[in-house]
């Protein structure tokens, strides 16, 4: 009885949160995409093998992040309210963990549910023969189910346990990555062994790609539940860590009490106000750490290819800025716009900011640090490719538009700052702007592949990168990104011009 | 003619159907320590967050330091108050100077200044200590230095006391009282306790549900035999 009442309490907290609303958001992300890339192949004899492929793939790509988004907002709600101290005096950390612990294995099962039956849709829809078998459909949703509650396992600890919540939405992120990633290496139990990899790894249908004729077809094969074994006792092995480290929780001082030295006089730092501001954060390294990441990375994937990547330098240069331009870039920006919107929305400092600044110079101040560290990261990538180039021993030589590339590139990242700069001031969560630079850069993908190269700040950026070899037009380029730079920019002043300031939220 | 630094008229703020403010007429003369009073939710931070064009009224206008407040004119009004509105707000990473020296850089001011500031609220021995390490008495001590630095014109606080022990009321109370003489400003300190107000104002606004209900010197609210804390109650009990 206690579990009933313990849920229906969660399930009032969780009132007015609007987390399913996540989980329809993907779906119908994915939906999109399908319907995007097939509506072409109308009818396709094989349409539900290809509805099963491409499926699992999308999924490991979503998935993890919005997971690991999910999972934390469930707790942050806690923290927030720094709601645990009272709460550890009417119930156990274990009950409140396991509570939410149930709340979000039926939210994750209400997600499986929502995807199988949009694909169902999809594949009435695309006129595609639903001529499969019953058991494809629960083997399928057997799987995802198993391997987003595996995610989910490690999302809990991540998101109870840490106060702050970009450690959790930067393990779904580098997840998602790796699922992505590890899907395109040859299978092996490494991946198996690595939840993130076994939406790929649980496939039952393959595709058989011919180079030469450029014709794929698709292979039905057996259901493998070895992936699904492995993330059971991945699941077993994670809850016992959650009890072990519940049984050693407690609401401790968040901080310890040190007192700092003394000093004597008092000297004004020359910093500017904005960058004082984002003293000690976390959000400066990722500048610096995954551009190596991206250009490690990179380098191997070129070196791993090297037959068929012949043009030297430029193709070093496409596979260096591959992952940086869908994947890193927007996420980083996504993550430093946040951070240095997160201090003012933090209790009452809106009052002071808006009591001392005017809504222009805020978000020109708020801006520009996002600019400049984000050009720094340009040329540290610029940097990083030399570097790397010279350690292959690159023969030729460079890309003649190379300093364009990074003019332009670092322009175009203004205005996926710009954009980032408005959503984190509109939405006061820290999590979704995230998500959001998260899809947008695939999303930015998306538009390259569909020519709308100037639609999206993310797709100007990956344009002006040249990371397809799609020479951008000057004027159209500089027009698009400019009218993008300064819409954002003046739609958030006329926000914090018009809006109420909210505090203490 | 009396000159006022605040003049709201028929002020009015609503949240969804319900007024949190309603015609509200209000004015704080030049020079006065103004106290405003009110049981909780009464309105007085909302009047307060008008008063500074920090949220857009529902109908009516506020007058201050001379000028009508909207979006075009908040910042050049603001330059000349000092405010601590709600709790005090803070960056919890930086130390205690260091939240002073972000206020000192948008006031332009200078090292002397935080200097004092620190000093004028006894935190100068803890001002290398983050602020998230301070005690609630000590944010807020931080909360009304900020509100103090550069000497405004107008320094608006809402209850400045919160969460402060015996001797800092005490400490702040002093602090309070001297403002008008050593800065030349005027101060609006809100607070639901009279006994608190009538040690430091010369002038009370007194509101509930809302709506203003008294506004005048303290000395004629201190009339007849009842004692201020019994006219204070009639005043707001339930109707």
């Amino acid at each position: 009885m206690n579990l009933i009442k313990d849920y229906s309490i969660e399930i009032n907290k969780q009132k007015r949160r609007k987390n399913l609303l996540l989980f329809i958001g993907v779906v119908l992300a994915e939906m999109f995409f399908v319907f995007g890339n097939y509506s072409k192949q109308r009818g396709l004899e094989d349409g539900w093998m290809l509805m099963f492929y491409n499926m699992p793939i999308m999924n490991s790509l979503f998935l993890p992040v919005v997971v690991g988004g999910f999972a934390s907002r469930l707790m942050d709600l806690e923290h927030k309210g720094d709601m645990l101290k009272c709460l550890y005096t009417f119930t156990t950390p274990a009950r409140l963990f396991f509570t939410k612990y149930i709340y979000g294995a039926l939210s994750i099962l209400a997600l499986v549910v929502m995807q199988c039956a949009s694909m169902v849709l999809m594949m009435n829809m695309l006129d595609f023969p639903r001529n499969f078998g019953m058991t494809h459909m629960l083997f399928y949703g057997m799987a995802t189910f198993v391997t987003c509650m595996t995610l989910f396992s490690i999302h809990m600890i991540l998101s109870f346990f840490h106060k702050n919540q970009a450690l959790g939405i930067s393990v779904g992120i580098l997840g998602s990555f790796l699922g992505l990633f590890s899907a395109y290496l040859p299978e092996s139990v490494f991946q198996k062994l690595l939840p993130w990899g076994t939406f790929a790894t649980s496939l039952f249908i393959r595709l058989d790609w011919d180079r030469e004729t450029r014709e794929s077809a698709w292979i039905l094969e057996k259901f493998d539940f070895s992936s699904t074994l492995i993330n059971i006792g991945w699941i077993a092995i994670l809850i016992i860590v959650s009890l072990v480290m519940l049984n050693n929780t407690g609401v401790e001082e968040s901080e310890r009490r040190e007192y700092a030295k003394h000093t004597g006089s008092v000297r004004i730092h020359r910093r500017p106000v904005e960058l004082m501001k984002l003293k000690g954060s976390p959000a400066w390294y990722a500048f610096i750490i995954v551009p190596v990441l991206s250009a490690v990375i990179g380098t191997f994937n070129y070196l791993g290819n090297i037959e068929i990547l012949t043009d030297g330098w430029y193709s070093l240069w496409t596979q260096h800025t591959l992952f940086t331009c869908y994947f890193f870039m927007p996420v980083i920006i996504g993550i430093f716009a946040g951070c240095i919107w997160r201090v003012e929305h933090a209790g009452t400092n809106m009052n002071i900011l808006m009591t001392h600044e005017t809504p222009l110079r805020i978000v020109l101040g708020k801006f520009g640090a996002t600019c400049a560290i984000t050009s720094l990261s340009i040329l540290w990538i610029a940097a990083l490719y030399l570097f790397a180039g010279k350690v292959v021993k690159m023969e030729g030589e460079l890309p003649k538009g190379l300093i364009g590339w990074l003019i332009m590139g670092i322009v175009g990242a203004w205005a996926i700052c710009a954009f980032q700069i408005f959503i984190s001031l509109i939405i006061r969560n820290f999590i979704i702007p995230v998500i959001i630079a998260f899809l947008g850069g695939i999303a930015g993908l998306g538009c390259m592949a569909k020519g709308f190269y100037y639609l999206t700040p993310y797709s100007l950026f990956d344009l002006a990168m040249n990371q397809r070899d799609y020479s951008a037009e000057g004027f159209c380029f500089v027009f698009s990104t400019a009218l993008c730079i300064a819409l954002f920019l003046v739609l958030s002043i006329v926000y914090l011009r018009r809006h109420d300031v909210r505090t203490n939220e | 003619m009396k000159e006022y630094v605040i003049e709201t008229v028929n002020l009015c703020k609503k949240s969804g159907e319900k007024y949190r403010v309603k015609d509200l007429n209000l004015a704080v003369p030049k020079g006065a320590t103004y106290g405003f009073l009110g049981p909780n939710g009464a309105g007085k931070t909302t009047t307060m967050k008008l008063m500074l064009g920090l949220i857009k009224p529902d109908g009516g206008s506020v007058e201050i330091l001379g000028k009508v407040m909207k979006p075009s004119t908040r910042f050049m009004i603001n330059k000349r108050t000092g405010s601590l509105i709600e709790s005090p707000g803070f960056y919890g990473h930086l130390t205690g100077q260091e939240n002073l020296e972000i206020i000192a850089k948008y006031k332009n001011l200078g090292a002397r200044d935080v200097e004092e500031a620190l000093k004028t609220v006894n935190l100068y021995e803890r001002k290398d200590d983050k602020v998230k390490k301070y005690s609630l008495g000590m944010k807020q001590r931080l909360g009304i230095a900020m509100a103090l630095m550069g000497k405004p014109e107008l320094i608006i606080l809402d209850e400045p006391t919160n969460g402060l022990d015996p001797a800092g009321i005490n400490e702040i109370r002093k602090l309070i009282k001297s403002i008008p003489e050593k800065f030349g400003s005027t101060v609006i300190i809100s607070s639901h306790l009279l006994s608190e107000v009538e040690q430091m104002a010369d002038y009370v606004g007194i509101i509930n549900k809302g709506q203003m209900i008294y506004e005048g010197p303290l000395a004629e609210l201190e009339r007849g035999d009842a004692t201020l804390e019994e006219v204070f109650l009639e005043m707001t009990k339930e109707a």
